[in-house]
């Protein structure tokens, strides 16, 4: 009598895809998302046969829930389900999170779900795909106040406690995503720059290219010669992979600088030297990102390395001379003329 | 014997100073300095720019499009900070075919410029930016110990962070512009060649 449905998480989401089939016993579509029934809910209950209820206000017996709905931003609810293994489809595109993100499992719980992502299972094989297609050029339903919908018969207390409680996931949502980035993506870079600073200066290296390199690269000529050989078609999409090459030149610039070897007010043109690669190895898969045509990405991909061997030069000699203009101002703004030769005398 | 036992104590010593080195470099500078910062402000772009809302710029993204001075520089950037590093380049589906080339160059080119003020869009590829704007910012704590003026390093960060993002602006209009003149020669003699190709 019931029938199975898929449910499928949304291009943000994590976890999945979740089959829900209601049995005689289990047959309530519980929604715990804060004071009425969510339309995924609705959407499940109509789908499947099963009755939606809202488990705020009415007590379901665990025994009986086929699957529950929550809007949880990672704390608590989103892991108490798939602890007691009932099926979980949270709205909010969380993932293993909270303090029982070890029950999270991709088995029992599906995140980031919008109603277009439930589907019959009868269906659900050739669905899969359009799903998967139409994820794709939409990937704006990372918003938490999404499920704020059927509120028409919520009173403002419980429209403001909503809005409320939505403002608040996406702020513990903001901050908890700057410390996962920090940790997966800046953290790592900071060792291996930091390592790379060691070495230049307990080897000596650093000092030896103080003498040799720095004085030559501290001029417009040498900061013209570094950006010609990044921008030249056959070497800048070998060097453009992944940002490394053009990281590892800032942090060499950035060593030169500090030692005093490389002129502070250089940096603004510096970091266009070193950068005229940027995203040459990139070139046909950000076309294609953006829908381009096959042949577009054929003229593209030339087109735009021929492009930078001119823009290269010309962003490096206008931030040239707009920093040669600042920078009689700025010393005098920050109070710090004739200081750095003080601490060049300083300095070995 | 004390010869040997000199060598493994001065093979030690240097081994380990090398990685020494290194990690106070990674406390005294990154972790102590510039992490905390990064963090509080990728932290607070993350909840302003959800708050905003993605559809409501991409709207915008799209009326900016029409006209070449802001496809060239505000939509790219606006991309930047409210999409971050790879998906900005979508943004070319606003536009007609044979100008996203030349977007696809604009947009691409901001990803770095960017991050001096909003290092959430691209924290992948900070140090483009934080590999200069770190010596710059150690050298400045050397003058602010000498002139006590113990804010000087980061007020001198935020001075660099804004001249990239604007200089960042001024080369991604040229990138834009040279790159579709390029692209409109390059695409006529394609057609030409393949009307060519057709015709035997």
């Amino acid at each position: 009598m019931y029938k199975a449905v898929k449910i499928i998480k949304s291009a943000s989401g994590w976890g999945g895809p979740l089959t829900v089939q209601p049995t005689e016993e289990r047959n309530k579509i519980v929604s715990i998302t804060g004071g009425g029934i969510d339309p995924v809910a609705k959407k499940i209950a109509q789908l499947t046969g099963a009755e939606a209820i809202d488990g705020f206000s009415t007590g379901v017996p665990d025994t009986r829930i086929a699957c529950v709905v929550i809007n949880c931003g990672g704390t608590l609810r989103c892991g108490v389900y798939p602890k007691k293994n009932i099926p979980t489809v949270n709205l909010t595109p969380v993932g293993q999170s909270g303090p029982l993100a070890e029950f999270i499992r991709e088995d029992i719980y599906v995140s980031g779900v919008v109603e277009s992502g439930i589907v019959p299972v009868d269906l659900s094989e050739e669905l899969v795909q359009v799903e998967a297609a139409s994820q794709e050029a939409s990937p704006a339903e990372d918003k938490p106040e999404a499920p704020v919908e059927d509120s028409k018969e919520d009173n403002w207390v419980t429209r403001s406690g909503k809005v409320l409680a939505g403002f608040a996931t996406t702020c513990v949502q903001g901050a908890k995503q700057a410390v996962d980035v920090s940790i997966k993506e800046v953290i790592p870079f900071m060792v291996f720059m930091s390592l790379l600073l060691g070495i230049l200066e307990y080897t000596g290296l650093g000092a030896f290219l103080g003498r040799t390199l720095y004085p030559a690269l501290g001029t417009l000529p040498g900061l013209l010669v570094l950006v010609i050989i990044c921008a030249l078609p056959m070497i800048s999409p070998l060097v453009g992979s992944g940002a490394l090459i053009g990281q590892v030149l800032s942090v060499i610039v950035g060593y030169g600088i500090m030692i005093g070897q490389f002129p502070i007010w250089l940096a603004l043109p510096a970091f266009f030297a070193v950068d005229a690669q940027v995203g040459c190895d990139f070139i046909p898969v950000g076309l294609s990102m953006g829908d381009a045509e096959s042949t577009t990405i054929d003229v593209g991909v030339p087109t735009i390395l021929l492009s930078r061997l001119f823009t290269g030069p010309i962003a490096v000699i206008i931030a040239f001379f707009l920093a040669q203009a600042m920078h009689p101002f700025a010393e005098v703004h920050f109070q710090i003329e004739g200081i750095f030769d003080m601490i060049g005398q300083m300095m070995p | 014997m004390e010869m040997f036992t000199r060598g493994v104590a001065s093979f030690g010593q240097h081994f380990i100073g090398l990685f020494q080195t290194g990690a106070m470099y990674f406390l005294n500078l990154f972790l102590f300095q510039l992490l905390p910062w990064i963090i509080i402000m990728m932290a607070f772009m993350n909840i302003a720019f959800k708050l905003i809302g993605l559809e409501r710029i991409e709207k915008l993204a799209a009326v900016l499009g029409k006209f070449p001075l802001t496809r060239w520089t505000l939509m790219p950037m606006l991309g930047m900070m409210f999409s971050g590093n790879p998906m900005t380049y979508p943004y070319a589906r606003f536009l007609p075919e044979n100008q996203k080339v030349a977007f696809f160059d604009a947009a691409i080119s901001y990803c770095h410029p960017v991050t001096g003020l909003f290092p959430h869009a691209n924290p992948g590829e900070l140090f483009v930016y934080l590999g200069i704007a770190g010596g710059v910012f150690f050298r400045m704590s050397m003058v602010s110990g000498v002139t006590m003026n113990r804010a000087l390093p980061w007020l001198y960060l935020g001075f660099l962070a804004v001249q990239y993002f604007l200089m960042g602006l001024i080369m991604i209009l040229i990138r834009g512009i040279v790159t579709q003149i390029i692209y409109n020669i390059k695409a006529k003699k394609f057609l030409k060649a393949k009307v060519k190709n057709r015709r035997l």
